[in-house]
């Protein structure tokens, strides 16, 4: 039973990816099941400098969730396009690496750098970063900005471009509109929800992920299905196959899981096995259950 | 399905005993694994027992059987997650993977001595080392309270063993940093590596002593982690020769290499 669907020309086998930040490069997870199950690999956010990230601490349990605030540690897009890139490229997945940047010119010079790297299938851009020009206001906050940050990335790459959202904003709807018609091909949805947790009687505030957001996601997910004629990768909170079947019932084409990555490394083909036996037990395809859910 | 997934493994609790007050040793069957590749100071990740939760949870290896396919982790209840896991029971199904953390390459052995200088539940890692090591090193261990010693200072597989309380001892009263302070003043020329794994205080302190004698010395590291595989980057920590993942990276560390002030959140 086919689990094969397209998202932005991209062909993938399957609807389950990793999200970024819970998947490294996968040199990791290599060790764990074989990577060429995936749909498709997308890989930790990457910066045109290395960066180290942020001090400790980094993380921080909350309930049915986590909060995080690593600071996009992560080598550089030189060695991600000189290391990285040809370890994913090995197993016939396709590769969508996820940007990131703190002013338009360092997104496009990651871009361009990409551009030319034949073993990509396509860019996810995080525009959940802060514009340090802008004072720090996050690029996707704001429908303007989010349409010309994704209009100059569009004219700097021939790349397939997935947009990744912040639910931090007050529609979110607008801002996927403003990047589709910026020329976004698929927008993937949602980032971190901001959130604060006291540890050790000091506040720390971070990106909080896990099933406690689910609701949220799926909210957001459903609204933006109904919105924007593009594809949608739903995020959020998916810790099983129902999860995953729940988003594609709400219009997701894809489904990415993250935080459940970490309190079981196999959990994506278990979704994907999952997904396989649910279709061939009720006789049905993804294309047919996609955006079927009925509303209150 | 590819049958490639054999680094999450599925075990069997063979017993779960508590040795000392609030403190337990779980010994796990895991047929499928080789433990006799477990290194010293290689720890398993347990992913939560509550459903809430979200972290796995890092254990060290206190000790491994090749012959009968067992290693058992050495913990201490300290929240509900351990409460959790002292309540298993003998033939409970349980989830783990690993090992994880790798090992430093120690200077020949030769004439080197071994010291291992425990402060806690930081004993668990040493006690592998004095398994892997024969008993051939001298221990240095100590507790706030006689209750919570898990070593017994008469076992004849530790002949040379030193322990210390806050509260009383048979042989030291007081921090284990001072008796270490007072036994390495005696080594001489004699050369040594030193491995300790405690409360950062009490690491940064041993370090310190070591390095006025010139001695080689190992902190194992520890931080909070999500997923012990390498992902999430949770645990990375800056140390002198930049970013590292104690997880994947560690858990042990060259004391020259530590940046104590990096440790103090």
């Amino acid at each position: 039973m086919s689990l094969a669907i397209e998202i932005a020309g991209i062909r993938m086998k399957n609807p389950i990816m990793p999200a970024s930040g819970t998947f490294g490069y996968g040199e990791e997870f290599s060790q764990y099941f074989d990577l060429g199950l995936l749909g498709a690999f997308v890989s930790k956010g990457t910066t045109l400098e290395p960066r180290a990230g942020n001090a400790q601490p980094r993380i921080i349990e909350t309930p049915c969730g986590m909060i995080n605030s690593i600071g996009l540690e992560n080598p550089g897009i030189e060695v991600v396009i000189k290391e990285k890139i040809p370890f994913m490229a090995q197993f016939g997945v396709p590769i969508i690496i996820n940007v990131s940047g703190s002013s338009i010119e360092e997104y496009i010079q990651i871009v361009s750098m990409l551009d030319c790297v034949c073993e990509i299938a396509g860019l996810e851009i995080n525009i959940s970063c802060p514009n340090v020009e802008k004072g720090g206001m996050l690029f996707g906050s704001d429908p303007k900005t989010a349409h010309e940050i994704i209009s100059t990335i569009y004219n700097a790459t021939d790349l397939p471009l997935i947009v990744k959202l912040t639910p931090n904003v007050t529609d979110i709807v607008e801002i996927a509109q403003a990047v589709v018609s910026a020329g976004a091909d698929a927008v993937s949805l949602i980032n971190t929800v901001l959130g604060s947790a006291i540890v050790n009687d000091k506040i720390k505030t971070g990106g909080l992920s896990g099933s406690g957001i689910k609701p949220i996601a799926l909210n957001k997910v459903y609204k933006v299905c109904q919105n924007v004629n593009v594809p949608v990768i739903g995020m959020g909170g998916i810790t099983n196959l129902d999860d995953a079947l729940g988003f594609i019932k709400a219009g997701a084409h894809a489904v990415a899981i993250g935080t459940a990555n970490f309190s079981n490394p196999l959990v994506m083909v278990e979704v994907i096995k999952g997904l396989e036996d649910y279709c061939k037990k009720n006789n049905t395809t993804l294309e047919k259950i996609r955006g079927t859910i009925q509303s209150y | 399905m590819n049958k490639l997934e054999t680094a999450v493994m599925q075990g069997m609790v063979v017993s779960n005993k508590k040795v000392a007050d609030n403190t337990y040793e779980m010994v796990i069957r895991a047929p499928d694994l080789n433990v006799a590749n477990f290194l010293p100071g290689q720890f398993v990740c347990i992913p939560p027992l509550r459903s809430q939760d979200t972290f796995s949870r890092p254990f060290s290896i206190f000790s491994a059987d090749a012959d009968i396919s067992c290693f058992s982790i050495l913990y201490r209840v300290v929240g509900e997650n351990t409460k959790a896991l002292s309540l298993m029971k003998q033939k409970d199904a349980i989830r783990f993977w690993g090992p994880m953390g790798i090992f430093p390459i120690l200077p020949a052995n030769g004439d080197l001595d071994v010291w291992l200088v425990g402060g806690g539940i930081g004993i668990a890692p040493l006690h592998f080392f004095l398994q892997r090591f024969k008993g051939e090193a001298k221990v240095l261990y100590g507790e706030k309270t006689f209750a919570q010693l898990v070593l017994d200072p008469n076992n004849p597989n530790i002949p040379d063993i030193m322990v210390a309380t806050e509260e009383q001892s048979v042989e030291y009263k007081g921090l284990v940093t001072d008796l270490f302070a007072q036994e390495f003043d005696r080594i001489g020329d004699q050369k040594t590596v030193v491995i300790t794994c405690g409360p950062i205080p009490m690491m940064k302190k041993v370090a310190q002593i070591c390095e006025s004698k010139n001695a080689l010395c190992y902190v194992m590291l520890e931080r909070v982690m999500a997923c012990g595989i390498g992902v999430c980057l949770g645990c990375s920590i800056k140390i002198k020769n930049g970013m590292k993942r104690i997880c994947q990276d560690g858990p042990i560390f060259n004391s020259k290499e530590v940046i104590w002030d990096e440790l103090s959140n």
